[in-house]
C-alpha cells in the first residue's frame, strides 16, 4: 500500500505548477484523515468482538483516502481536455479513472459486508426487513430511520421506499417476531448505517467524476450509450478491459435490480435488463420494441467497450457508426407490413394431387382392394364359356370360379377387411341395445349360430368391467351410469 | 360503350397459348342493369383468373361483322373460347353456346370458367357447368 501511494504520490508531481498550492491542500486534508483513524483506532478496542471495523476496513485504507482526494480534486477542477496530446497510459488522469474503477468495486463489496453487519445486527430486532427490502443502501436508511421503535405508525418512511413497501413493511412489523435492541447493540447499528451511508456518497462521487471524463476514456461506448451509463456500466464492471471481456449477455445484465415481490405475481415483472435502461435509445423505443432494443443495444455497447479498450477510436467514430446503426434497426421493426397483394388463382389442375403414402393408407385401401376371389370371375379361361347366376350367359358371371383349369384348389371368401368393421357396427347396434329397451322390443335375437336367443340384458353392463376399465376409448362401451350408494 | 376496365381488343382477337378467353359483347347505347351488372362481375374476376383466362369485352354495334353467326342479340352475352375453338358449356338453359344473362354471383362465374378451363385442355368441346341455370337466369 505504501508503494502505491508513493506512485501516486509521484504522479501528482508530474502535475503543473499551479495545482502545487492544491497538492499541497490535499497533503494537509490527508493528514487529517489520518489523525481522525488513529482516534478512530482507539475506540475499536473498546468495542466487542464482531464490532462493524473488524470487518469493513476500506475506508480506512490509505488508498481509499488518497483516490477520494483525487476525485474530489477533480471534480473541482472540472473537466480538462487539454491532455489529449498525451499518451494514455501515462496520463495520471487515466490511471485515476482506472483506480476509480478498481475502488468502486470494492466499494461496492464492501457495501455488502455492511449490510450483511447490519442485518446481522438488526435481526433480533426486524428479521423480516431483509426479505422486504433488498437494496443495501435503502435498508441502512430504513434501519436508521426506524431505529429501536417497536411502533412503526410512528416512524415515517416516506421517501426511502416505494409506499407499497412501506405498507407492506409496517403490517409486518406489527407482527414481528423481534424484540428492541440493547443499547450499544443499536449504537453500532446505526453507526454501520453511517458508513455504509458515506461509502454510498463516495461511490456517488467517484462515479460522477468517472462520468465527467467518460467522453475521454471511453468516447465510442458513451456515444452509444450515454456519458452517465457508461460510467456506470464500467464501474460496474470493474474497468474498461474488464468490461469489454464480458459477453454482451453479461453487459445487459448490469446493474440489474431484484424485484421485491411482496406476494405479488411475477407474470407481469419486466424482463431483466440493467443499466441499459437507463440510455436514451432505450427510453425512446415503444415498449413492446424494448426488450429487443436492449440486447442490440447490450450488444453493440460491448463491441464498442472492445474499440475503446484498445484505443482503436479515439475520435468515437465508430461510436457514431454504431448509433447509425442502431438507429436504423429500430427504424426498421417499426415499419407496417408490406400490403398484402390479392393473390391471382392458379391454373386448374396444374398442381398435381398431393399424395399421401405409408402404412396407414396402405390399410386403408385394404379394406377397398380385389380380392382373388373378385380377380378370379373377373377372368376367363380362353375358349371356355363361363358360368353365369341366371344360367345361360344371363346374370352375373362367375369366371375362371369354379372351372376345371382355374389351377386354384380352393378359393375362400378370405377375411374382407371392411366387411368386418360393418360386422362390428351391426353387433353393437343389434346387440348393445339390451340395457335400453322399450316395451315393444323383445329380449329375443336371432343370432347366425345358435339360433334363437334371449338376451341377458344385465350381460352388457358388466362390459364396461365394473368401471375400473376405461371407458372414453372403449369400442363398445357408450354412456355408463355410476349410481349413487 | 367498350368496358374500360378489362382488357380490350378491338376484335376477337388470338387468345395466348395455354389460355381460354372469352368474350363478352356489348350492345351500343345500352346501358341497362342487365350489362352493367356483368361488366362488374367480369371486372372484378378478371385478376383472380388472369394466370387462365383473359377477358375481351366487344361492342358488337361497332364490330357487326360476327352478330349472325354467333346470334348475338342479347344486351349481354358471354361466350367462351379456347385456342380458337368455342366450347360449348351445358347450363340447362337450353343454349349451350353462350351466357346471355347477367349473373350476380363472382365464385359462380369462376367456377364457370374453371370448368371450361379444365374440360377444353382435356379437348372437350362440350362441358357441364357445376350449377343448373334452367329456370333461374332473369334478364
Amino acid at each position: 500500500m505504501a508503494t502505491l501511494a508513493d506512485s501516486f504520490l509521484a504522479d501528482l508531481d508530474e502535475l503543473s505548477d499551479n495545482e502545487a498550492d492544491v497538492l499541497e491542500e490535499e497533503n494537509n486534508d490527508v493528514a487529517n484523515m489520518e489523525e481522525d483513524i488513529d482516534g478512530d483506532l482507539a475506540d475499536i478496542e473498546t468495542l466487542n468482538y464482531d464490532d462493524l471495523d473488524s470487518v469493513s476496513k476500506l475506508q480506512k485504507s490509505q488508498r481509499y483516502i488518497d483516490i477520494m482526494q483525487k476525485v474530489e480534486d477533480a471534480l473541482e477542477k472540472g473537466s480538462d481536455i487539454s491532455n489529449q496530446g498525451l499518451v494514455l497510459e501515462d496520463d495520471p488522469e487515466y490511471q485515476l479513472i482506472v483506480d476509480c474503477n478498481g475502488l468502486s468495486v470494492d466499494i461496492e463489496n464492501e457495501i455488502v459486508i455492511i449490510h450483511n453487519f447490519i442485518r446481522d445486527k438488526y435481526r433480533l430486532k426486524f428479521p423480516e426487513l431483509e426479505s422486504l427490502v433488498h437494496h443495501p443502501i435503502d435498508y441502512a436508511r430504513v434501519v436508521k430511520k426506524i431505529g429501536n421503535e417497536m411502533d412503526l405508525t410512528l416512524v415515517d418512511l416516506e421517501g426511502l421506499l416505494p409506499s407499497a413497501i412501506i405498507m407492506v413493511v409496517s403490517v409486518t412489523a406489527s407482527t414481528t417476531s423481534g424484540k428492541p435492541l440493547p443499547e450499544d447493540v443499536l449504537q453500532k447499528t446505526i453507526d454501520a448505517c453511517d458508513r455504509a451511508l458515506a461509502l454510498d456518497t463516495a461511490k456517488k462521487n467517484v462515479l460522477d467524476f468517472v462520468e465527467s471524463r467518460m467522453g475521454y476514456i471511453a468516447p465510442n461506448l458513451s456515444t452509444i450509450v450515454g456519458s452517465a451509463v457508461a460510467a456506470k456500466l464500467m464501474g460496474t464492471a470493474g474497468g474498461l478491459s474488464a468490461l469489454a471481456k464480458m459477453p454482451a449477455c453479461n453487459v445487459q445484465l448490469l446493474g440489474a435490480k431484484k424485484k421485491t415481490l411482496a406476494g405479488f405475481s411475477t407474470a407481469t415483472s419486466q424482463f431483466r435488463v440493467g443499466y441499459i435502461e437507463q440510455t436514451e435509445i432505450f427510453q425512446t423505443t415503444p415498449p413492446a420494441l424494448r426488450s429487443r432494443a436492449c440486447r442490440l443495444l447490450a450488444s453493440k455497447a460491448t463491441l464498442a467497450a472492445r474499440i475503446d479498450s484498445t484505443r482503436g477510436d479515439p475520435l468515437g467514430n465508430a461510436g457514431k457508426t454504431l448509433k447509425e446503426e442502431i438507429h436504423k434497426k429500430i427504424e426498421k421493426w417499426q415499419e407496417p407490413p408490406p400490403a398484402k397483394q390479392p393473390k391471382p388463382l392458379p391454373v386448374p389442375d396444374s398442381e398435381p394431387k398431393k399424395k399421401r403414402g405409408g402404412r396407414r393408407l396402405r390399410k386403408m385401401k385394404e379394406r377397398y382392394a380385389i380380392t382373388d376371389m373378385r380377380k378370379l370371375a373377373n377372368r376367363m379361361q380362353f375358349g371356355v364359356p363361363e358360368e353365369s347366376s341366371l344360367g345361360d350367359g344371363l346374370g352375373e358371371g362367375y369366371g375362371m370360379l369354379g372351372q376345371a383349369g382355374s389351377g386354384k384348389l380352393r378359393v375362400s371368401i378370405g377375411q374382407s377387411k371392411l366387411a368386418a368393421k360393418v360386422a362390428k357396427k351391426f353387433k353393437e347396434k343389434n346387440y348393445g341395445s339390451s340395457g335400453a329397451t322399450s316395451g315393444l322390443t323383445s329380449s329375443l335375437a336371432f343370432t347366425p349360430v345358435q339360433g334363437i336367443e334371449l338376451t341377458n340384458p344385465q350381460a352388457h353392463a358388466h362390459q364396461l368391467g365394473s368401471g375400473t376399465q376405461s371407458t372414453y376409448f372403449s369400442e363398445t362401451g357408450t354412456f355408463s351410469k355410476i349410481k349413487r350408494t | 360503350m367498350i368496358g374500360t376496365k378489362l382488357a380490350c381488343r378491338d376484335r376477337k382477337g388470338t387468345s395466348r397459348k395455354g389460355k381460354s378467353c372469352f368474350i363478352k359483347s356489348v350492345m351500343h347505347g345500352e346501358c341497362n342493369g342487365c350489362s352493367l351488372q356483368m361488366d362488374e362481375v367480369l371486372s372484378s374476376v378478371a385478376e383472380k383468373i388472369k394466370n387462365f383466362a383473359v377477358i375481351y369485352v366487344v361492342d358488337i354495334t361497332e364490330v357487326p361483322e360476327f352478330n349472325t353467326m354467333y346470334e348475338l342479340y342479347d344486351p349481354s352475352t358471354v361466350m367462351f373460347f379456347f385456342r380458337n375453338k368455342h366450347i360449348m358449356i351445358d347450363l340447362g338453359t337450353g343454349n349451350n353456346n353462350k351466357i346471355n344473362w347477367a349473373l350476380k354471383d363472382k365464385q359462380e362465374f369462376i367456377d364457370i370458367v374453371e370448368t371450361v378451363y379444365r374440360g377444353a385442355r382435356k379437348g372437350r368441346g362440350l362441358v357441364i357447368a357445376p350449377k343448373d341455370y334452367s329456370t333461374k337466369y332473369r334478364y
